[in-house]
């Protein structure tokens, strides 16, 4: 394989909760806990896992919005896990882009089309205003808005229409990875087709590499080419698309896919359903041994004790688990 | 219409339009829906958002919010007229008769009062029970939607739940009166894919329980394949589809359940680029002339503009509002189109 744009080695972040009058730290939120992984150029991640299991937080590592508290983040060759301004503005801030679920609370409601999308044209380059202005006409058409429109704000546009706002916006500076964080589950199915079709179209144009995260497993599975499984900040199984969907090795992943309400549950492999009970424990007290031990139905002592290394199972498989599925 | 409502009907919706009569513009939530949930029937109610999923459920409580009126039709539940009844009457109804879980329990919880009191509350209001009686009531339920230990869970506040916590409470107290009909408005979508599945077996098995009528209003259709018995499409402010579940997804009629379907990313199969249906919703206070889908609408024929196209029955117990189906001498109905006289 040739060198990966995206390396990431025993990522970590944890937060401290403050509280009180004097902000004392009152303890931790383990929120990303030792996540590896590699992507290559052009390709795409996808993330899934429950509501807290530090999807989010990593995005933000990556992107460097937050500091990691352990690890490395090292983009095209580059560690960048601790650069500071300006240095971290040069390097990454132009060519890392972030996209958000909810566009109306990323757009500034006062903004017209236009300045949304040309906005970081004039902190990243210096062109003249016409320049600017038809190179941001261009983006406008190309994410499929009228350039007519460019005058409007955000509140005029509907929710799919907001979200090829902030794709426009994310691509304006010509960006090579896209962390795409729950970019469509804010949308109704049919709105969903259209933003996942567009992206689709806009990484094979642009070359762009993607991280996807979604709670949605249909959505990731249509979306990537490799997909990461994590629970409570833990990496639980990394596989390629067609391993993970047709061949989990993961007691947790298992649990998701059965959970999956389908339309056409059809095929060969019958799934056996595995409701999940209880939920997944606070990250400022995750279970010790294997995190999730609580909840899985195949747990033996040794979860209960001993952390389980993510290892490789097969080819281009990894799993943390003491008792894969077989 | 006729008068005789089927004796197995817990709910029937007929021609109801609820409407926002504003200066400039007439905004036409709900138009001419027709609706009918038997006696321990699930029916879903699907379709894009501001198609008037919610608005439906609302018109049901006697909750349309102001500005708004139920303009014309009828709402029987237990062949009682709803429409008809005083601010009063509709007040011992709702909670008792009909209940509502909405998507964010946060905003129908009182945060100001504990888990006990909220459903005490119910149960002395409309059931008349004593002080004693609501909180072995209240216990009882916490402990039939799932909680361990119901006792404890009394006293608590609602922000100290997690939303699939406090979504088991909303249930339990809409089930606390054992009503004819829950409308579960999106009862699920806040909630993480694990969390979903608890809390649709859970209504789904406590509605059995109490023999309440459940109608599901979601966005999601892969949730409604495992849970409803029927499936009602609504676009528009009317219900263009309505039939049982497995019928729906085998046999899809209309242009517009044919495009949701094809919408939806599938978890098994090959990976494709995915179809999606052209345009958007129309606004309620624009509604197109004929038949609605027909702007967005791939099969759409020069009939289709001209005048609202009328339910057609296609096989037993499955309806469709779309001209190609209508066998009406004249049309013939092929997608190309005849043009009519
Ligand atoms: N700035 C912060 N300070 C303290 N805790 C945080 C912070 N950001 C996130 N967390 C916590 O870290 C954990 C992981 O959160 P994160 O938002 O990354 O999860 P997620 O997988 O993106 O969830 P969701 O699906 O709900 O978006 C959660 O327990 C969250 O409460
Ligand atoms: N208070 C109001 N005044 C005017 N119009 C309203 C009001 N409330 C809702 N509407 C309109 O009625 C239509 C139906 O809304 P409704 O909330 O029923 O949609 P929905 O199908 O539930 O959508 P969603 O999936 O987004 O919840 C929408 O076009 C909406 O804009
Ligand atoms: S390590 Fe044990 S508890 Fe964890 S997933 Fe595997 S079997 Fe389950
Ligand atoms: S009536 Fe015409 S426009 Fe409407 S759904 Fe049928 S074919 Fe399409
Ligand atoms: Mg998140
Ligand atoms: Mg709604």
């Amino acid at each position: 394989m040739s060198k990966p744009l995206l390396s990431v080695r025993g990522l970590s972040m944890t937060f401290p909760i403050r509280a009180g009058v004097f902000q004392r730290t009152r303890g931790h939120v383990y929120a990303v806990s030792d996540v590896s992984f590699d992507l290559r150029r052009g390709g795409t991640l996808g993330i899934v896992g429950e509501s807290g299991s530090g999807k989010s937080t990593l995005g933000k590592c990556v992107i460097r919005l937050v500091e990691p508290t352990a690890g490395t983040v090292v983009f095209d060759g580059r560690d960048v896990t601790h650069l500071r301004e300006p240095e971290l503005r040069r390097s990454i801030r132009s060519r890392i882009q972030m996209v958000f679920q909810d566009p109306f609370s990323s757009l500034n409601p006062r903004q017209s089309l236009q300045s949304i999308v040309e906005e970081p044209l004039h902190v990243h380059h210096r062109l003249e205003r016409t320049e600017r202005a038809a190179y941001a006409a261009d983006l406008i058409e190309r994410v499929g808005l009228d350039p007519a429109r460019r005058d409007r704000k955000p509140h005029e546009f509907s929710g799919g229409q907001r979200q090829r706002i902030a794709i426009a916006r994310a691509l304006a500076l010509r960006p090579e990875l896209i962390i795409a964080d729950e970019p469509v589950s804010a949308l109704d199915v049919s709105v969903q087709a259209q933003i996942m079709n567009l992206l689709d179209d806009l990484q094979r144009e642009f070359g762009l590499t993607y991280v996807f995260i979604s709670h949605d497993l249909s959505v990731v599975r249509h979306a990537s080419e490799d997909v990461a499984v994590m629970y409570l900040g833990r990496l639980m199984e990394l596989a390629s698309r067609d391993s993970l969907f047709a061949d989990y090795r993961h007691p947790y992943t298992q649990a998701l896919m059965s959970a999956v309400p389908s339309v056409r549950r059809v095929g060969a492999r019958r799934r056996s359903r595995v409701v999940l009970s209880g939920e997944m424990p606070d990250s400022s007290d995750p279970p010790g041994g294997c995190v999730f031990h609580t909840r899985c139905p195949y747990a033996r002592d040794r979860c209960r004790t001993e952390v389980p290394a993510v290892h490789d199972i097969a080819e281009n498989h990894r799993i943390a688990c003491h008792f894969p599925i077989e | 219409m006729s008068d005789a409502v089927p004796s197995d009907a817990a709910l029937v919706v007929e021609d109801l339009r609820t409407w926002f009569l504003r200066g400039d513009a007439t905004v036409k939530a709900i138009d001419g829906l027709d609706l009918r949930i038997d006696r321990n029937e699930t029916v879903a109610l699907v379709g894009e958002s501001g198609c008037g999923k919610s608005m439906t459920g609302l018109s049901i409580m006697g909750l349309v919010p102001s500005g708004g009126q139920i303009v014309s039709g009828r709402i029987l539940l237990d062949g009682r007229d709803l429409t008809r009844l005083t601010d009063r009457e509709m007040e011992r109804v709702r909670g008792r008769d009909v209940s509502m879980v909405f998507q964010e329990p946060m905003t129908s919880l009182n945060p100001l009062m504990t888990i006990g009191e909220q459903i005490m509350e119910v149960l002395r209001y409309h059931l008349g029970h004593t002080s004693d009686q609501a909180k072995r009531g209240a216990e009882q339920l916490l402990s039939l939607v799932g909680f361990a230990r119901p006792r404890r869970l009394i006293g608590e506040y609602p922000h100290r739940l997690s939303g699939g916590m406090r979504q088991r409470v909303m249930i339990a107290i809409a089930l606390a009166c054992e009503p004819r009909l829950v409308i579960a408005d999106e009862p699920t979508t806040a909630l993480d894919v694990t969390i979903q599945a608890q809390i649709l077996e859970l209504l789904q098995e406590l509605s059995q329980r109490v023999r309440s009528a459940i109608l599901l209003i979601t966005h999601d259709l892969a949730v409604v394949s495992e849970v409803a018995d029927r499936v009602v499409v609504m676009y528009a402010g009317q219900a263009v589809e309505s039939a049982p579940t497995d019928r729906l997804f085998d046999n899809p009629c209309h242009p517009y359940t044919r495009g949701l379907l094809d919408c939806i990313p599938a978890i098994e199969g090959p990976v494709t680029r995915l179809r999606s249906i052209a345009g958007s919703v129309p606004r309620p206070d624009a509604l197109p002339p004929g038949c609605r889908f027909a702007p967005r609408c791939p099969v759409a024929f020069d009939r289709c503009p001209l005048a609202v196209p009328r339910m057609i029955e296609v096989e037993p117990e499955h309806q469709v509002r779309c001209y190609l189906f209508d066998g009406e001498p004249g049309s013939e109905g092929s997608p190309s189109g005849d043009p009519p006289a």
